[in-house]
C-alpha cells in the first residue's frame, strides 16, 4: 500500500525530533580543523569544522563570540562545546557552539572554561556584587583542615592583629574527592549557625589537580549565595580558581587573608595616641599665648586698677611694721636691761648661799663617810639587795627562794637566785 | 560647653572605666576628631586631651589582657549528596 507523501516539514521535524532528543547531540565537545571562517556584519562567527572525510557547519552567535578569548581561523585545529541542531530552512544541521578553544587543551580545563563563562555571565563573578569586608569582625568564620599548619598561620595572624575576635573554625577536607561536599557542608554550617560576620576560605598550597575542589559549580553558587562576605585564600598565586572568582575578597594566602580581615588595631590606637599627642604642643602654644596675655593685664593693673591700690596699702603696712617694731624693741632692750639687774642681784644672793650649803655639805659628807657601808665593804664584807625594789635584804627570814638578788662588793656586783634558806636559831 | 558636649564627654568617661575595647576606641578617635576640628576652648580641649589618654590606656589595658577565643562549629548538616546540583 501506498503511503501518503509526507510533506517535507513533516520530514524536517521528525528528524529534528531524532536529533535533539539525543542527549549527547545537546551537551558535546567535538574537535577538528577549521576552515571557511568568516564573521557576518553581525557579529556572528560561522565556520565549518574537518576532520576524517568529514564536515559539521557551525555558528557561534555574536553574544558566545564577544566571551571567546580567541576566535576560530581558518586552518586552526580547535575544540567546540555546544549543541547539534537542525536548521530546517535549509535542510541542514548545524553546531551551535558556545566556546571554542585551540586543541591541545585538556577536557578538564575545557569544563572548567565553560563553567566559568556560564557562571560569569549569570553575573557570580561580577565586580557590582563585592561586598566590603566588615571594619572589625567580631565573629570570623573559617573553613579549612583542621590539622594542618593553615589554621595555625590563620590564628596567629588574628590573634597578633585583632584579639578581640572570636574564631569559628568549620572543619573541612581541602583535598580528595570529598573536599567539595565537605567545604560545602562546612559553608552550611557556618550560615546555619549564623553567627560569623566574614568567611574565610583557606587551603595551604597544593598541585594545581587538587584545587578541583574549588572550582565545584555547587560550592560556587553556595559562596555567591552566602549572607556574608566570603575571603578565598586557596594558596595559589598564579592559577584562580571559580571561588577566588566568586569570593568578595581573594587573598594570595591564608595568613593574607586572616589580615585582610582583621584590623590592625595595634597600628590603629598607634595612629590615634599620636595624633592625640600633636595636641600637647598646641596647648602649650597656647598656653603660652594666654600667659603673656595675662602678664601685659596685670602689668596694666598695676598701674591703675585694684593692684594699685593693694601696693598702696601694702607700703602702708610697711610703715606700721617698721613702727611697731621699733617699739618693740624698746620695750625688749628694756626688758633684757631689767633681767640682767635681777640675774645680778640672784647671782650675789645665790653665792653666798651656796657657800653655805657647801660648808653644810662638807660636813654631812664627813659624817656620811663614818656611817658608809663603804668602809665595811672594804673589810670584805657584802650586802644583798632585791633586784627588783632595790631594798636591802635585811635578814634570812625574809629571803624567799627564787628570788633575784644582788650582791654588792666593794668592786662591784653580782646576781644570783635564791635557792636555799636556813634560818639560823638564835 | 555646650550640653552636647557634655554629654558626650559624659559617655567617653564611662568608656573610659567600663568600656569595651571598641567602645574605648571609638571614644577614642571621636575625641581625636573634636580635637583636630579645633572648635573647642581650652579649656575644653584641656578636659577632652585628658579624656584621650585614660581612653588609650583603658584600649592599651584591654588589649594587653585579650586573648583569641577559637571555637569548633559542629556539622550541623548531613551529606546530602542528592540536593547538589550536577557539574
Amino acid at each position: 500500500m501506498l503511503d501518503t507523501p509526507h510533506t517535507v516539514r513533516e520530514i524536517t521535524d521528525r528528524i529534528r525530533g531524532h536529533i535533539e532528543g539525543d542527549p549527547l547531540l545537546g551537551d558535546l565537545w567535538i574537535s577538528g580543523e577549521v576552515l571557511e571562517s568568516t564573521v557576518s556584519r553581525s557579529g556572528h562567527v560561522f565556520f565549518t569544522l574537518a576532520g576524517d572525510e568529514a564536515q559539521i557547519r557551525c555558528v557561534l552567535f555574536r553574544m558566545n563570540a564577544l566571551r571567546q578569548r580567541t576566535l576560530p581561523s581558518s586552518g586552526a585545529a580547535c575544540v567546540a562545546h555546544g549543541r547539534v541542531e537542525v536548521y530546517a530552512s535549509e535542510g541542514t544541521y548545524q553546531f551551535y557552539v558556545d566556546l571554542v578553544e585551540e586543541a591541545g587543551i585538556g577536557l578538564a580545563a575545557l569544563e572548567f572554561e565553560l563553567l566559568r563563562q556560564q557562571l560569569e555571565s549569570e553575573g557570580l563573578f561580577s565586580e557590582d556584587r563585592k561586598r566590603p569586608l566588615p571594619a572589625s569582625p567580631g565573629i570570623i568564620g573559617v573553613i579549612t583542615s583542621e590539622s594542618g599548619a593553615v589554621w595555625h598561620d590563620i590564628q596567629n595572624v588574628i590573634r597578633r592583629r585583632f584579639p578581640f575576635a572570636r574564631l569559628l573554625l568549620a572543619p573541612a577536607a581541602v583535598q580528595g574527592e570529598n573536599a567539595p561536599r565537605s567545604i560545602h557542608q562546612a559553608l552550611q554550617s557556618l550560615i546555619i549557625d549564623g553567627r560569623a560576620e566574614v568567611i574565610i576560605i583557606a587551603r595551604g598550597g597544593g598541585s594545581v589537580s587538587d584545587l578541583s575542589a574549588f572550582n565545584d559549580e555547587a560550592l560556587v553558587r553556595a559562596v555567591f549565595a552566602a549572607p556574608v562576605p566570603v575571603v578565598s585564600a586557596i594558596g595559589h598565586e598564579t592559577d584562580w580558581t571559580l571561588l577566588d572568582l566568586v569570593a568578595d575578597l581573594r587573598a594570595p594566602t591564608p595568613s593574607a587573608a586572616a589580615e585582610l580581615v582583621s584590623p590592625s588595631i595595634g597600628t590603629k590606637l598607634a595612629t590615634l595616641e599620636q595624633s592625640l599627642s600633636l595636641h600637647v604642643d598646641r596647648f602649650e602654644r597656647e598656653l603660652a599665648a594666654r600667659t603673656m596675655d595675662a602678664d601685659r593685664l596685670a602689668t596694666s593693673l598695676d598701674r591703675s586698677g585694684p593692684l594699685a591700690l593693694i601696693h598702696d596699702y601694702r607700703v602702708h603696712l610697711h610703715e606700721l611694721e617698721a613702727t611697731s617694731s621699733s617699739i618693740t624693741r624698746q620695750y625688749l632692750e628694756e626688758s633684757e636691761r631689767l633681767l640682767e639687774r635681777s640675774r645680778d642681784r640672784l647671782t650675789a644672793e645665790a653665792r653666798s648661799e651656796f657657800e653655805s650649803h657647801k660648808e653644810r655639805a662638807a660636813r654631812a659628807a664627813s659624817l656620811l663617810q663614818a656611817l658608809s657601808p663603804t668602809r665595811t665593804l672594804i673589810r670584805g664584807y657584802a650586802f644583798v639587795e632585791h633586784v627588783d625594789t632595790g631594798l636591802p635584804l635585811r635578814s634570812a627570814s625574809s629571803a624567799v627562794p627564787g628570788q633575784q638578788v644582788r650582791t654588792r662588793m666593794l668592786d662591784g656586783s653580782f646576781d644570783s637566785v635564791i635557792s636555799n634558806v636556813s634560818a639560823s636559831i638564835p | 560647653m555646650t550640653t552636647e558636649l557634655a554629654n558626650s564627654i559624659a559617655l567617653w568617661q564611662t568608656a573610659s572605666t567600663d568600656g569595651t575595647f571598641e567602645e574605648a576606641m571609638s571614644a577614642l578617635e571621636a575625641i581625636v576628631q573634636l580635637l583636630d576640628s579645633g572648635n573647642l576652648t581650652l579649656d575644653e580641649s584641656l578636659d577632652c586631651f585628658e579624656l584621650g589618654a585614660r581612653l588609650s590606656a583603658r584600649c592599651q589595658t584591654l588589649l594587653e589582657q585579650a586573648e583569641l577565643r577559637v571555637e569548633l562549629v559542629q556539622r550541623s548538616l548531613e551529606p546530602e549528596p542528592d540536593s547538589e546540583p550536577p557539574f
